[in-house]
């Protein structure tokens, strides 16, 4: 999980509902600058927090944030109307974005099944997976497998095999790597 | 694969040698991509409104994947 300075985690609170876990809302942000940053998603192997801190962050403070008026009563009717009468025509008013870091391709198709959302996803075909950030290629090993004796084999851990998570990922990196090579950089 | 992507995209007269690479990278991306296994991390950005993350609460939930189950933020 990424983690960020003091000096980054102050710039960063006020703009989203955590700071270190992968599932975050943006609050604060004019709704231009939230899809801007949705939009860098799909192009670049940043997390969302690290794409604000290198892209937008120079601008905090030269727009007001989003203002708070009206907030306590807004509460309180949305308490009522949909937390307690559970009226659907009232939860459509409401919009979040929310996002989903470190989701594994299998996630990520639950994640996109409804269509009343919208959804942008880092890309295969514009983001490389070829680097290894805490020694490991970025796939995910489920938890069903800790201690299980096919972990290994999973992951690749054992002697290689052609079809594990490493060997493939590698494969990935071996063909970018000649690609790049021949392309001359 | 030079040969293969020379003979297809060779890079036209007018055009920059970086923006070449660019089309060529962009090209090998397509074609490795799928070597990537299922359970490849990637980032997701979700817009929408109250009505839509009930559902989705819901479908992950009823999810047979134990990590829909038990994803929380």
């Amino acid at each position: 999980m990424e983690t960020f300075t003091q000096e980054e985690r102050r710039v960063l609170a006020p703009y989203f509902t955590n700071l270190d876990g992968p599932v975050f809302a943006l609050v604060n942000l004019p709704e231009v600058v939230k899809g801007a940053l949705f939009a860098r998603y799909s192009r670049s192997a940043k997390s969302l927090r690290r794409l604000f801190l290198d892209e937008f962050a120079d601008q905090v403070g030269e727009a007001p944030t989003s203002s708070s008026i009206g907030t306590r009563r807004a509460e309180a009717l949305y308490e009522r109307v949909l937390g307690d009468y559970g009226d659907d025509s009232v939860a459509q008013l409401g919009g979040v974005h929310l996002a989903c870091e470190g989701a594994s391709n299998l996630l990520t198709k639950v994640l996109e099944w409804g269509r009343l959302m919208a959804y942008l996803e880092q890309s295969t075909r514009y983001v490389p997976y070829a680097d290894r950030p805490d020694g490991r290629f970025r796939y995910h090993v489920p938890a069903e497998l800790d201690g299980h004796p096919l972990r290994p084999r999973y992951v690749g851990d054992a002697r290689p095999r052609l079809r594990d998570l490493c060997a493939l990922h590698r494969s990935h990196a071996r063909v970018l790597e000649r690609a790049r090579s021949e392309a001359g950089g | 694969m030079r040969e293969y992507w020379s003979a297809r995209v060779p890079r036209p007269a007018d055009e920059s040698d970086a923006a070449w690479r660019a089309t060529i990278r962009a090209k090998a991306l397509d074609s490795s991509r799928g070597l990537l296994p299922a359970a490849t991390r990637s980032n997701v950005g979700i817009f929408g409104t109250g009505q839509g993350y009930e559902a989705l609460l819901l479908r992950m939930r009823a999810h047979p994947c134990a990590r829909c189950v038990t994803a929380r933020s």
